[in-house]
């Protein structure tokens, strides 16, 4: 097999060294503490918990987006994994791959934007969270709070979103230095001091409408049309690109007839509406203000892109935070119907294999623990699924 | 467990990407770690971490055009590996092993990726200054033109592209990287070969 292997490399057209990552030692040597942490056992029970865990633990987790859920625990927190960390009820601790630290509050949404080797970008999008920042001088730790950046190199300090009875920023800083920049306005912050930078009154309109769509929701429309759209989806996406044209456009451009570009603006804006004021009225604590919004698009804009993480998001919502297991079964059902080439169809099918096992229907829950090991025999979720379909 | 330690005190004799010295057969090496870390030496489980952890990031980097996410695939790829070493049939094969899962989970981040653009929520990356500085001028405009077409084409097809002309392997690794036929392979890198010719020729090779 060796020789075989040594060979081929002499013949390969290797660039790899032409796109290597920059500072690869440092990085291997962050991310080994995050690796041990995540396989000890009792981090192993801690993502059960809050992954399987029974309809209270769910109701009250609140859990993540598009992210692996944390639990507060005594001693090291568990490393951040996944793009967005939200937390419900409780405060969450993570360390992040360069040694830092994120207390979350609870019912808090902090967006991982960027980390890299010189700079570590957090995007808080509600609540608040202190932040003990690891001193690394050749690295910028920044973060983004409506449109205000704290950025450090080594300190501990918290950031909180205010959204009543006015939108504002706060700062506040235990230990070191901090920048903070809001517009053209700049201030330095030492240890002990504190700023709150009052911000625009926000609008209660979205959240609103989102609330009252909620009794007018109709159901969920065709999954063949839907089906249509996600292939369409995948299959165009690479040629008006590759023309120059923007990438983003959905499948409601494309299906429009020659001068009919304006109807299919319009309802793309819909659907891009409509998903932000779901977003909106969940951070907003409306969740079926966020559940209407939802219904609504999938009912609207059956083909719109959004489509298929709408009825994930839907499904989720509801295992999650509403507590309606069969309610979170159609939407995910639907969400597979219509995404089939979704990146979310794993982890909807996990989320069927436990809803399914919760409410005792154990032929559903087996046909879709076989048709998730079938797809998946390595999959995040494969531990769970193979825990097998009796009722807990 | 001597010669674990003694391995594994050996880990930065290596190759760049953390192979053994050349007197050795990195090949017999591994699965001598895959079977001790197996039993439960933790000296055994971060020799492998060690000696192919930077393969791993390397890989990742250049699946995911450099984006951050890489250090939370390096994680995520050895999460998964110790945590079901049992499920190696070959520990000889454990690097190519590693490698397929660190393809599988980096298909499975740009299939994330791609949604999230497609809702607006992308993030924009600048590969130029990734490329290295010694890259010689023909090999640049290729690595650029097909930096720039990422988050264009298709997950899969982003992957065989570059696992075929920036890792530079043959059909059938890549079809053993990618848990498919090599048939399906060629499908996606002629596919991805003809949208590169045309990137390349409307100015890719232009400084």
């Amino acid at each position: 097999v060796s020789d075989r292997r040594e060979d081929h490399e002499e013949d390969r057209l290797d660039r790899r060294a032409y796109f290597a990552p920059a500072d690869a030692d440092a990085r291997v040597e962050a991310s080994l503490a995050a690796i041990d942490r995540r396989l000890s056992p009792a981090s192993r029970r801690r993502r059960r918990l809050a992954y399987g865990g029974t309809g209270a633990v769910l109701a009250a987790a609140a859990a993540a987006v598009l992210s692996w859920i944390a639990v507060r625990a005594p001693g090291a927190p568990p490393a951040w994994a996944g793009p967005v960390l939200e937390t419900g009820v409780a405060q969450v601790a993570v360390a992040l791959a360069d040694g830092s630290r994120v207390e979350s509050d609870a019912a808090s949404e902090i967006a991982l934007a960027r980390s890299a080797s010189d700079e570590v970008r957090l995007a808080l999008r509600r609540g608040g969270a202190t932040f003990d920042v690891a001193r690394r001088p050749d690295r910028r730790f920044v973060v983004e709070v409506d449109g205000v950046e704290v950025s450090v190199i080594g300190t501990r300090f918290t950031v909180r979103r205010i959204s009543d009875p006015h939108r504002a920023v706060e700062v506040a800083v235990e230990r070191g230095r901090v920048e903070v920049r809001a517009g053209d306005e700049h201030r330095e912050l030492g240890a002990g001091q504190r700023w709150r930078i009052d911000l625009e009154p926000p609008s209660r309109a979205q959240l609103g409408s989102a609330a009252e769509s909620e009794r007018a929701a109709p159901e969920i429309a065709s999954s063949a049309a839907a089906d249509r759209a996600d292939e369409g989806a995948d299959e165009g996406a690479i040629a008006p690109a590759i023309e120059g044209a923007s990438p983003d456009r959905s499948s409601e451009d494309r299906a429009a007839p020659l001068g009919a570009e304006a109807p299919a603006a319009r309802g793309r804006d819909e659907a891009a509406s409509l998903f932000e004021g779901a977003l909106a009225a969940r951070h907003g604590g409306s969740l079926r203000g966020a559940e209407a919004s939802l219904e609504r698009l999938l009912a609207e804009h059956p083909r719109d892109a959004r489509a298929p993480l709408a009825a994930f998001e839907l499904g989720r919502l509801r295992m999650d935070a509403l507590g309606d297991r069969q309610g979170a079964i159609r939407a995910l059902e639907r969400s597979l119907a219509i995404g089939r080439s979704s990146p979310f169809r794993e982890d909807a099918l996990a989320r069927l294999v436990a809803l399914h096992r919760a409410l005792g229907q154990e032929r559903a829950c087996e046909r879709r623990a076989r048709e998730y090991l079938t797809r998946h025999p390595e999959g995040a979720h494969a531990g769970d699924v193979r825990r097998g379909c009796t009722t807990p | 467990m001597g010669s674990l330690a003694s391995l594994a005190a050996r880990r930065g004799e290596g190759s760049a990407d953390g192979a053994a010295p050349d007197d050795e057969d990195p090949a017999a090496i591994d699965a001598r770690l895959v079977v001790a870390a197996r039993a439960g030496d933790p000296a055994a489980r971060d020799a492998i971490y060690r000696r192919h952890a930077r393969m791993v990031l390397g890989l990742a980097h250049r699946l995911l055009a450099g984006a951050s996410e890489a250090d939370d695939l390096l994680q995520d790829v050895f999460v998964i590996a110790l945590s079901r070493l049992d499920r190696l049939e070959d520990p000889r094969a454990l690097r190519s092993w590693l490698g397929g899962i660190t393809t599988r989970v980096a298909t499975r981040r740009l299939k994330w990726a791609r949604w999230r653009t497609r809702i607006g929520l992308g993030d924009a990356i600048e590969t130029e200054q990734m490329i290295s500085p010694e890259t010689p001028p023909d090999v640049r405009a290729e690595l650029r033109a097909l930096y720039r077409m990422v988050g264009r084409l298709r997950p899969v097809v982003q992957v065989a592209l570059v696992l075929r002309r920036v890792e530079g392997m043959t059909l059938p690794e890549i079809a053993a990287q990618m848990d498919c036929s090599v048939a399906t392979v060629k499908r996606y890198v002629d596919e991805a070969e003809v949208l590169l010719r045309a990137e390349l020729s409307r100015g890719g090779r232009s400084a």
